[in-house]
């Protein structure tokens, strides 16, 4: 594998020799994005900051093994992802419904957008509110961009329940958002 | 057909990733990489050496400028530093005693120990000379009083960030990247 340019080499390279000042530079260039990814992922902030601190512990501790062959961004992004898939699976946390895959179950429900008000907040919430499996993957699709096949990979499930696991969120994600601009027209 | 959900998200990126980190966040880290302890141990050593700086420059002030004959005085004869000494020693033979014991797994860390305390007795050694030599008496004291403090800080910081590391387990998940 070929290696990548990283901007901030000669940070990670210190960092790896276990430099404490560039080991604090590369917090503050990734622990906010990686802690919105912790949060997405555990739905609740304490585990979210919990689960940063042993995703920089950990990625600290091995970062002398890191060959630039993806970005650093990409590889703690790795890392944060399977931390927290791996805290959820300890927790009990049902990653994997277990339902019938029906092809109306996979199909298009792109167009039930259509007539729903989008909003970042509304989105958001709607997500807190889908269950544990769903948004799982439905975050790691639509905002940390895995495609089925990596999100397989990930999950440990195969590319056909990835995808019907991704259709069935969006569907129940639209429908809490639906039920929530009817609720708002009401008030 | 184009994802309108999927557009939306792409195009509003900034909002999904708003949240800001807790400020002690990385204070937590540190101390678990071992950063902050290391930092306050040199600090620490770094007070030692301004101390004993202060303490020899007041020593050969009073030694330049006081010329008058004076009747020297033994460390015994000070009732106070006898009985402060006994106490102290007790206690850093104590906390000494329980730090050995929980070091076991960090010997680079018992070395940094040895070598601050090996600085404050060599100061003590100097303050114990000024103390016979009848020289600003009270103020030797006091230092001899700090110096003592000083070594009993240093233990029980250390004692607190062992007894902190022995308590978690060490993490050996690995990850398939």
């Amino acid at each position: 594998m070929t290696e990548q340019i990283d901007i901030h080499k000669p940070i990670i390279q210190k960092a790896a020799k276990g430099n404490a000042k560039a080991q604090k530079q590369l917090y503050e260039l990734y622990a906010k994005a990686m802690f919105n990814i912790c949060y997405r992922m555990m739905n609740n902030l304490y585990d979210a900051e919990d689960m940063l601190q042993e995703v920089f512990i950990d990625a600290f501790n091995r970062l002398e093994s890191f060959r630039f062959e993806s970005t650093f961004g990409a590889w703690i992004k790795r890392i944060t992802i399977n931390k927290c898939i791996n805290e959820l699976k300890r927790k009990k946390v049902a990653l994997e419904l277990k339902e019938e895959i029906t092809p109306d179950a996979i199909s298009d429900d792109y167009e039930d957008t259509e007539y729903t008000q989008l909003s970042v907040n509304h989105i958001k919430h709607a997500m807190a509110l889908l269950p544990d499996g769903y948004r799982v993957i439905f975050s790691l699709y639509m905002l940390e961009g895995y495609d089925h096949q990596e999100i397989s990979e990930i999950m440990n499930i195969t590319v056909s329940t990835s995808k019907s696991q991704l259709a069935r969120a969006k569907k129940k994600l639209i429908e809490v958002l639906k039920a929530g601009s009817m609720q708002y027209n009401l008030n | 057909m184009t994802d309108r959900l999927k557009d939306f998200i792409e195009n509003n990126a900034d909002g999904f990733n708003d949240l800001e980190v807790p400020k002690e966040s990385w204070d937590k880290i540190a101390t678990r990489l071992g950063h902050s302890k290391k930092s306050n141990s040199v600090k620490i050593r770094y007070i030692s050496i301004i101390a004993a700086a202060c303490i020899a420059g007041i020593a050969v002030f009073m030694v330049v400028f006081n010329n008058t004959e004076q009747p020297t005085s033994q460390l015994a004869e000070v009732p106070e530093i006898v009985e402060a000494e006994a106490y102290y020693t007790s206690q850093i033979n104590v906390k000494r005693e329980q730090v050995y014991q929980l070091a076991g797994g960090f010997p680079e860390l018992k070395e940094e120990m040895e070598i601050d305390l090996a600085e404050l007795d060599t100061i003590m050694v100097q303050l114990k000379k000024d103390l016979n030599d009848n020289v600003s008496n009270e103020e030797v004291i006091e230092a001899m009083i700090q110096n003592y403090r000083m070594k009993l800080m240093i233990l029980e910081d250390i004692k607190s960030f062992l007894e902190e590391k022995n308590e978690k387990p060490k993490n050996t998940k690995s990850y398939e990247l």
